[in-house]
């Protein structure tokens, strides 16, 4: 081989081992914010669901305090209450149960898109045939065959890179194809994500709203209408400030997160068509939808 | 009327039952009264709960039947990693007999 072809080949293989380093990125982001947005869906379920408890329980402690107390039937009626309720929470955490069931299945399927994305078979393949070129050289040198196949050890580097380009390549192709054939699997789901998610929207906001006139009722308009005015009690009245602010900041949270975690379905599958047909931005657009993701696990912190 | 329309009429329902100017006039109510105000309430909240939990189990069947097809996309994905993996182990099987012919030849020459 003239030394002009060697240094051609030289030139080719150090582009392509420059490009394998980066050619699987857009997958391995694509892959981790799948994960992040399986995370956000189940965090989300569990605020929802907590939050239906809660507001039921606020409802009972409620209207038990309008039951008549000395009814022949108080007792009876105020089981009653507690049975229909606890029956309706129950069949709510069930459903809540079955839909972690399918976030788990999701997460899953990222886990194992990302495994096949960072997988250690690239490497491990691409040492496995360095060696086999290495030993090729050795065998021909001992045939007395030596200069053929005798390579240097920048050289069996080089191998080393291009191999590792080549199965780079064939992973790539493997992971787009396989994204393309699951799309609209994932599509489908993600568009039944966005309606669950405005359903749980709708039924947050209303939890929330009742949560907060019950708490408003107990812990800011008790207090206020109290014979003793808050002024004369410096320690009730910081904590009536503390309780009041609360409050009002867990209505505006609430429907942040609804809205965030439907737009967040929405931005997903976005993904998924950009990964298909266009990788253009794909990047830029995978950093701004985990912006999108961190916003809502902020949100879910501040209900924890 | 459609069962979202049933339960947007009784979320508001619910609220305004609860809310303070409500509440304020029970309150100075006599026991039996009150007790009926209070198992209307009641009665509200089961009604809403039924409807709400209803609407998100017919979402959740959906996302059941998805979460098969999803499951049966995740395993032809651990399929496409052991196939990367079986390339890897014949090739080290590849090498580990290229060192043998070496050994064999060496003997022969």
């Amino acid at each position: 081989m003239s030394l002009y072809l060697r240094f051609v080949v030289l030139i080719f293989v150090l582009v392509l081992s420059g490009c394998a380093t980066r050619s699987l990125d857009p997958y391995a982001e694509f892959a981790e914010a799948g994960q992040q947005y399986a995370k956000s869906l189940y965090d989300v379920f569990i605020v929802a669901q907590e939050t239906a408890i809660d507001k039921n329980s606020a409802e009972l402690i409620d209207q038990n305090n309008f039951a008549d107390r000395g009814g022949s039937g108080f007792n009876q009626q105020e089981l009653d209450r507690l049975e229909q309720i606890r029956k309706i929470d129950v069949r709510r955490i069930q459903a809540f149960s079955a839909m972690r069931q399918h976030v788990s299945a999701l997460s899953k399927y990222f886990t194992q898109l990302s495994e096949l994305v960072s997988t250690q078979e690239v490497s491990q393949t691409s040492a496995a045939l360095a060696a086999t070129a290495k030993n090729i050289s050795a065998l021909s040198q001992k045939l007395g065959t030596a200069g053929v196949f005798e390579l240097s050890e920048a050289n069996k580097q080089k191998i080393s890179s291009f191999t590792q380009y080549a199965i780079g390549s064939r992973q790539r192709a493997t992971l787009k194809k396989r994204i393309q054939r699951d799309q609209p699997i994932i599509q489908m789901a993600l568009n039944t994500h966005e309606e669950l998610l405005g359903v749980i929207a709708d039924d947050l906001t209303h939890d929330i709203n009742i949560l907060s006139d019950r708490q408003n009722q107990l812990l800011i308009e008790g207090p206020f209408l109290a014979s003793t005015p808050l002024m004369k009690s410096p320690e009730k009245a910081v904590q009536w400030m503390e309780d009041r602010r609360r409050l009002l900041t867990a209505e505006s949270s609430v429907l942040e997160l609804a809205h965030a975690s439907r737009a967040a379905a929405g931005s997903l599958g976005g993904l998924l068509k950009d990964m298909v047909k266009n990788e253009k931005n794909l990047l830029k657009q995978i950093e701004l939808f985990k912006a999108e993701l961190d916003a809502i696990q902020a949100v879910i912190k501040a209900f924890k | 009327m459609t069962p979202n329309q049933m339960i947007k009429y009784l979320q508001s329902l619910q609220r305004k039952l609860g809310s303070s100017q409500v509440r304020n006039f029970f309150e100075s109510q006599p026991p039996r009264i009150r007790n009926e105000y209070s198992l209307l309430r009641s009665d509200v909240s089961q009604l809403l709960g039924i409807l709400t939990v209803q609407r998100l189990e017919s979402v959740g069947e959906r996302l059941t039947a998805h979460s098969e097809e999803i499951a049966e996309r995740t395993a032809e994905l651990k399929e496409n990693l052991n196939e990367l993996s079986s390339a890897r182990r014949i090739l080290t099987q590849l090498n580990k007999t290229i060192s043998l012919i070496g050994r064999i030849a060496i003997y022969f020459i």
